[in-house]
């Protein structure tokens, strides 16, 4: 009887009831303030079962040994879903292709470059991780860096795949850090943007309807995209793969089963798991380290440097441009879909009532999700 | 004092990924554009020739 009271309590530490605390906190703030209830929620539950102590819910099979039935249900799903194979991520993208409309960068292909200048972000956190690594302020070296530095895509999914293949023991906070700024969008961009662009150019009006994009082109669409992006960057296929698979589901309209399966079922019962892996993954002993702060400090240089990046391609671009384009699309370019299109839309219609940019926003937008992966691709091919 | 090699191979990393990156993102605009374009072109000439033999029609 005694045994039976005293395992937990005697095990707990003071950085196990910290994690227990700040995963009440993503609850609250998922219930609550409705912050990425669909990531914070399960991710707050994660980190909670994670710092309770001797529940065996982490122990993987490796560890577990031949011993039948021992392996722990969040452990099986981490070491097969993340580490091993890398499964989970693999299958948000199938669903994120399915819901994702790539009509706006189709109908104006060159908003793809504003999704490649907004990826600036993952390079300058790159180079501060290793900084920080060099003059021994953090254990950081190439595969950490690159996994801080992804953050600056905004995208989770890319995230956690990248981290969970090349620094592991991060993957708890790079996950939490991208997804906490993504909900974060419409306290960063706005700021990032002010700052960079006058008034003038953000009463820019720009007109409201796109070109309409036929069917043939939208079917072509993720084909070409997936024969030439994995041709160019063969370990990008992961994510690109799937992405366009995923949105040739969508585009052939005749799965119409497929598509609600992808969209709806697979990413609610992936995104179950994989959030659930995300918050199990930071366990006292792994995340109450300095090098948690400087990661979730880089994150945030990463995405607000991304923002700029954009924007500012954006800018340049207008000097080029026979029509008028508001230089605030290009803070759409880093992916975080569709949120940061929804703030620029909000801030332009501020500006100027008559304008209308979540369309051209979207493009952007959508450019930074496939980028993302490319850049993604790029670093595991050169350094994992 | 020695030399820190991590330095070079993250500037061979971060040229190389961003080249890599930007080198795709252009072509695939440009063929984007381009399937764009050819689709438009050839359903303007199928509307005309559709357009065209109405015409015919109409006129006998």
């Amino acid at each position: 009887m005694d045994g039976f009271f005293h395992n937990g309590f005697t095990a707990i530490s003071w950085g196990n009831i910290i994690m227990i605390a700040v995963g009440l906190t993503f609850i609250a703030l998922a219930i609550v303030k409705k912050w990425e209830p669909y990531e914070l929620l399960p991710i707050g539950v994660g980190m909670i079962l994670a710092n309770l102590p001797a529940t065996g819910l982490l122990l993987q099979p490796h560890e577990a040994g031949s011993e039948f039935g021992s392996a722990g249900l969040l452990g099986v799903f981490i070491e097969y879903g993340l580490l091993r194979y890398t499964i989970l991520p693999q299958l948000i993208f199938l669903g994120l292709g399915a819901m994702t409309d790539f009509g706006p960068l189709i109908a104006n292909p060159r908003l793809f470059l504003l999704g490649a200048a907004a990826q600036v972000g993952i390079f300058i956190a790159f180079l501060g991780a290793l900084a920080l690594g060099h003059f021994g302020i953090a254990d950081f070296g190439l595969k950490e860096a690159a996994a801080i530095g992804i953050i600056g895509g905004a995208d989770g999914p890319t995230t956690i795949y990248i981290t969970s293949q090349l620094a592991p023991e991060l993957m708890g906070v790079t996950a939490v850090a991208a997804y906490s700024y993504m909900a974060m969008v419409a306290l960063i961009q706005p700021r990032i943007i002010l700052t960079l662009t006058t008034k003038k150019e953000r009463q820019t009006y720009m007109k409201p309807q796109l070109r309409e994009v036929s069917q043939r082109e939208r079917i072509l669409f993720p084909i070409v995209c997936t024969i030439l992006v994995v041709l160019l960057v063969p370990r990008s296929a992961p994510l690109v793969g799937m992405l366009m698979f995923g949105n040739l589901l969508r585009e052939s309209t005749v799965v119409e089963r497929l598509v609600e399966a992808a969209e709806y079922s697979l990413v609610n019962i992936v995104t179950i798991i994989l959030m659930l892996c995300v918050g199990a993954s930071m366990p006292a002993e792994v995340v109450m380290n300095p090098g948690t702060l400087m990661i979730l400090a880089l994150g945030l240089v990463a995405f607000a440097a991304g923002t700029a990046g954009g924007v500012l391609m954006a800018k340049l671009m207008r000097l080029v441009s026979k029509e008028p384009l508001n230089p605030m699309i290009g803070a759409a370019g880093v992916s975080a879909v569709p949120m940061s299109a929804r703030v620029v839309q909000h801030m332009g219609q501020k500006e100027n009532p008559r304008n209308f940019l979540l369309m051209h926003a979207m493009g952007p937008n959508v450019a930074g999700v496939i980028s993302s992966a490319v850049v993604a691709g790029a670093f595991l091919a050169i350094i994992g | 004092m020695e030399f820190d090699w991590t330095w070079v191979q993250a500037w061979q990393i971060t040229y190389r990924s961003i080249g890599l990156v930007l080198v795709i993102l252009i072509i695939l605009t440009l063929v984007t554009w381009l399937i764009g374009a050819i689709i438009r072109r050839t359903a303007r000439r199928g509307n005309k020739a559709g357009s065209g033999s109405e015409k015919t029609k109409s006129t006998q």
